[in-house]
């Protein structure tokens, strides 16, 4: 037997895909509800408890300030409303969630994630489990939502506020719902998936290529010939369906901001590569492993050999990975967060993949081919507690801030350690500063931070005065010297994160500082231990990351200020 | 007339006597007290640990303030100085770029722009009729439209910008009719001895005597120090040798405008040197929260003479923003004076209270988180009303018979509201980030919840349409059923 031809989920032989989906629902056993009620739970658990751990330990990165900057202006707060603006790239369906969250609990960084966390997070992996249940049978939804559950990837990710990890839950959802196509006579199946692909664009309108995926699943697999008559009905409610609930990002845009569209989508389409060809590549093996990733192409392989046998669920999983995955490989801007979408088809793929070498094993080893379905479910489930543990052990050094999973935190753009720090600085600005202080920094990142925890208002070097070249959200600095001597800034902010990014504006800034600093009136550091010191006078060993400066408007002074941190210091 | 008769008449008069002894003790001219406020010398101990003086140069109060909204400007003038050539009258004129040009080309060629000496200054006072300003610059070969010039609100935004959010203080005057000499020794020793001009002859005259605040201060073991611009330029060997002082040395303008500068006993005294610094050690202390109880600033740049108004007013508002970013902001109290008139207009002719004076109106702001927000105090004042205030908060007896008469300036605190929060001053035009109104994201939000209703009302349609479709087959059944 060949690898490829394990037909995972079933003992049966290989079908012609007008049987209908591979991986058809098996008979529920007694057993396997057993192992569904020990398993399901239990890695729900895993999946919380990687999640939530220490999730409050560093304040937000830029990102997750301007969503929850974001909803806290959508619910008139007008400390909020003043900094952060409602109408910027994306739409805004995770911010009015968390807007409603914090009509009830106040503006908090801990509520924001746990909503993210859980919801979406933990969220993703129950819908894992059930799609390729629906796939391919318990065994490989268990394996594949074990992968998902402790993934350290998926674990970094789902504990930070922002819009992948919703925006993959809502795309989860929606092929979910077309998997269940072939066994939905009443075609409610199509409202289901239109439903969850208008939330996922609502959410990041990226989700738009999921018209790609779901309709060249359906021309493909022959799925439209099969369906009950009043399809054009159907498919007419579903798209009005999805219009509506898109609806509100155009209609406000062109309503209430017009103009601000054009600005991010001249920005969006102008902005260079800050990432080559390999970097997904490089993010899964640093934040996957090895194992996942072998697996994961195992898993591939397979699939793309039975698709001669037009196998449905295969075609499905593999239609999403190529869709999206090749848009972001194409797409010249490339985020650490971006492969949310794609992960949990990944793990799909490695259970595939685990499963079906398993079952090889199991059918070619000789000692096992006399009870090579017992012992298949060994090997798998052996192979499946390995990758658990090993994964888990990576996501928890990876949440705790370890460095033995990363290189180094800046080249993978994960920003959550780079602001360690940065809410206590917004803290002691919001409590040392004057209410009208204005601050200037390296980039706008670290302002960002100021402006939800602090209360004050930042500017960045490096936001170009180009309206092609820079977000819109942002005032480029016309000239910071005239601004520093005319006050029009107050204090200066250098951070390591944004100085890793861009030797030319650290440099600049440093300048300035020297210029116009006199002291340096609030410092992070980060120890030889890897924790945080918070003081001007740092212990051995530690280096800067976060420094404050404040400055003296007027003609410059004779004093310079002695500055801990060189141009030269940050590579 | 009984017993009881002598009596009651003597009762009655006894107010009458009282009042008249009053009368005769009053000397002329001399200030009305303030009415007492809720602020007392036990908030001020309370609330007030820092007193900062910063001392600007040679301006008026109509020259800075004088369209100022609420304060009283020069528009309130019965009549303006007449030009003695043509004899009309010369309103204020604004200040405006060919002035600048003026000024800026005057003083390359080191020429005087304007006579503010105590004879220019009794001239220009005339006996109190305030109309020989114009007349005292002509005679001394000046142009007689400088001393008219007054700054608009956008020339002076800095200085109104303070004033919009502190106390401006629009009675405020002079120690002396003169120039800066007299009147900085008013405000640093409540006298100037009856030096009436600074000249070198002058300060050779204070080298030995007149003792100050910061003596006063030394003794009684309070932190003191006098941040001086430029003061590292200043060669101590040849202050000490008396140098600058002879004749055909040029004499640095600190020694004027800072005159213990030109007192030996602060150069060679271990102690009393150590509380002159520099100007950038002003910001350092404040920024690291050092100040001492009692700071002294001279600014540098200063307004003095007539420049070009951007360069002085960010060095002062960047003193100001010191104090505000400190950490002893909440304990501070800065005043802002201007130490004489600089040959500049004023309408109001000052009181005079002695031989000396007072001088001329000038501008002074209060900038404290107690200090009432936009007020404008119209009581009288002059500089010997700071030394008032520095020995009501530590206990100090008065150094003249004019401080101790001078009002202080409780009025222009507020103890009993919670304090301010620090300004952030700035002169720079800094455009905001685009943020939607409050309107448009209401819309935006009620645009969004839009979308949960529609989920829920597809979910409803979803979970219940079957069961009404099933109810909707069974009167069908029972009709199957009883056919069959």
């Amino acid at each position: 037997m060949r690898l490829w031809d394990v037909m995972p989920g079933t003992a049966r032989a290989l079908r012609p895909a007008a049987s209908g989906l591979a991986g058809r629902l098996p008979r529920v056993s007694v057993g396997s509800v057993v192992l569904s009620a020990m398993c399901v739970p239990t890695l729900v658990g895993l999946a919380v408890a990687l999640r939530v751990i220490d999730l409050n330990r560093v304040g937000f990165n830029s990102d997750e300030a301007v969503y929850s900057g974001q909803a806290a202006a959508l619910i008139g707060d007008e400390t909020m409303s003043q900094f952060f603006s409602v109408f910027r790239a994306h739409p805004l369906l995770l911010q009015t969630m968390l807007g409603g969250l914090f009509e009830v609990v106040g503006v908090s960084d801990l509520a924001a994630r746990l909503l993210v966390a859980l919801t979406f997070g933990v969220g993703s992996v129950v819908l894992t489990y059930m799609l390729a249940y629906r796939l391919y049978g318990q065994r490989v939804a268990i394996v594949a939502a074990a992968i998902l559950a402790v993934l350290p990837y998926h674990v970094l990710v789902s504990r930070q506020v922002l819009l992948d990890p919703a925006f993959g839950f809502f795309v989860i959802l929606s092929l979910w719902f077309v998997a269940r196509g072939t066994d939905d006579q009443t075609g409610r199946w199509m409202i289901g998936a239109a439903l969850a692909a208008a939330l996922a664009t609502a959410t990041k309108e990226v989700a738009v290529l999921l018209f790609v995926v779901v309709a060249s699943f359906i021309i493909i697999s022959g799925l439209w010939r099969r369906f009950p008559s009043g399809r054009f009905r159907r498919l007419a409610v579903s798209l009005v369906l999805f219009a509506t609930i898109v609806a509100p990002f155009p209609l406000t845009r062109v309503f209430l901001a017009p103009g601000s569209g054009s600005s991010y989508l001249l920005w969006q389409f102008t902005r260079p590569a800050n990432h080559d060809e390999t970097y997904f590549l490089q993010v899964l093996g640093q934040f996957g492993g090895i194992a996942f990733v072998a697996l994961a192409v195992l898993g591939i392989v397979v699939m793309l050999y039975r698709l001669r046998l037009r196998a449905e669920g295969d075609l499905l999983i593999l239609l999403w990975l190529i869709v999206f995955f090749g848009f972001f490989q194409i797409w010249r801007i490339k985020l650490f967060s971006y492969l949310m979408v794609v992960v949990p088809a990944l793990a799909v793929c490695a259970a595939v993949g685990l499963d079906a070498a398993a079952r090889w094993l199991a059918d070619t080893v000789p000692r096992f081919r006399a009870k090579r379905a017992a012992w298949a479910a060994a090997l798998v489930a052996i192979a499946t507690l390995g990758l658990v543990a090993q994964l888990g052990s990576a996501s928890v050094d990876v949440v705790r801030g370890g460095a033995g999973i990363v290189a180094s935190p800046v080249e993978f753009d994960i920003e959550v350690q780079d602001f360690a720090g940065g809410r206590e600085f917004g803290y002691w600005a919001r409590d040392h500063t004057p209410p009208d202080a204005r601050f200037l920094s390296i980039g706008p990142s670290i302002g960002n931070i100021l402006r939800f925890y602090g209360d004050r208002e930042s500017l960045a070097l490096s936001v170009s005065s180009d309206p092609r070249s820079r977000n819109p959200a942002y005032v480029p600095v016309a000239n910071p010297d005239l601004w520093l001597r005319q006050m029009g800034i107050h204090y200066i902010v250098w951070d390591f994160y944004s100085a890793d990014r861009s030797a030319f504006y650290n440099g600049r800034l440093m300048a300035y500082a020297r210029k116009y600093g006199i002291a340096v009136v609030f410092a992070v550091y980060q120890k030889a231990d890897g924790g945080l010191y918070f003081g001007t006078d740092p212990p051995e060993g530690a280096e800067p990351r976060i420094l404050v400066y404040d400055t003296v408007g007027g003609d410059p002074l004779r004093t310079k200020t002695t500055s801990p941190v060189q141009e030269t210091q940050v590579q | 007339m009984g017993r009881r008769g002598w009596f009651m008449t003597h009762v009655r008069l006894l107010p009458l006597t009282l009042v008249l002894c009053g009368l005769a003790l009053a000397r002329p001219g001399s200030p009305p007290p303030a009415m007492a406020d809720a602020a007392s010398t036990s908030d001020l101990s309370q609330r007030i640990d820092h007193i900062i003086v910063v001392v600007e140069e040679n301006h008026t109060f109509d020259s800075y303030f004088g369209t100022y909204p609420g304060a009283n400007g020069w528009s309130r003038a019965d009549s303006y100085p007449r030009d003695p050539t043509t004899g009309t009258p010369m309103k204020p004129v604004p200040y405006s770029e060919s002035i600048r040009d003026w000024v800026v080309a005057s003083a390359k060629e080191g020429k005087e722009l304007l006579s503010n000496a105590r004879p220019a200054a009794e001239e220009a006072y005339n006996g109190g009729r305030m109309d020989g300003f114009v007349g005292a610059q002509l005679r001394r070969g000046n142009d007689g439209q400088i001393t008219m010039v007054y700054y608009s609100k956008e020339d002076a935004r800095g200085l109104w910008s303070v004033a919009d959010r502190s106390v401006l203080f629009d009675n405020y005057f002079s120690s002396a009719l003169g120039d800066s000499l007299p009147n900085m020794l008013h405000l640093l020793a409540g006298t100037s001895n009856g030096i009436e001009v600074g000249t070198k002859k002058t300060l050779a005259q204070i080298a030995d005597g007149v003792p100050t605040v910061f003596d006063q201060l030394q003794a009684a073991g309070i932190s003191w120090k006098y941040y001086i611009g430029g003061l590292e330029s200043l060669d101590r060997e040849r202050i000490a040798g008396g140098d600058y002082l002879r004749s055909d040395e040029p004499t640095p303008s600190q020694m004027y405008w800072a005159p213990i500068l030109s007192m030996k006993r602060f150069w060679e005294d271990p102690q009393l040197n150590a509380g002159l610094a520099t100007q950038d050690q002003f910001f350092l202390d404040a920024a690291e929260g050092r100040l001492p109880a009692v700071s002294f600033v001279l600014p540098s740049p200063t307004d003095h003479p007539l420049s070009i108004p951007t360069a002085p007013q960010q060095r002062l508002l960047s003193l100001v923003n010191a104090m505000g970013k400190s950490p002893q902001w909440g304990r501070s109290a800065m005043f802002i004076v201007w130490d004489e008139w600089g040959g500049f207009y004023d309408h109001v002719p000052p009181p005079q209270v002695d031989e000396m004076g007072l001088g001329f109106r000038v501008p002074a702001l209060l900038v404290s988180p107690w200090a009432k927000r936009g007020y404008i105090s119209h009581d009288q004042y002059d500089h010997t009303s700071v030394l008032n205030f520095i020995a009501q908060r530590f206990n100090l007896p008065p150094l003249s018979p004019r401080e101790a008469a001078s009002n202080s300036f409780e009025t222009a605190f507020q103890f009993d509201a919670p304090p301010r929060a620090a300004p952030a001053f700035g002169l720079a035009s800094i455009p905001d980030a685009p943020v939607g109104t409050p309107s448009q994201n209401r819309l935006t939000l009620m645009a969004y919840l839009e979308i949960f209703a529609v989920v829920a009302a597809v979910i409803g349609f979803l979970v219940w349409a079957p069961h009404i479709a099933n109810r909707k087959e069974r009167p069908d059944d029972r009709q199957d059923a009883r056919q069959g």
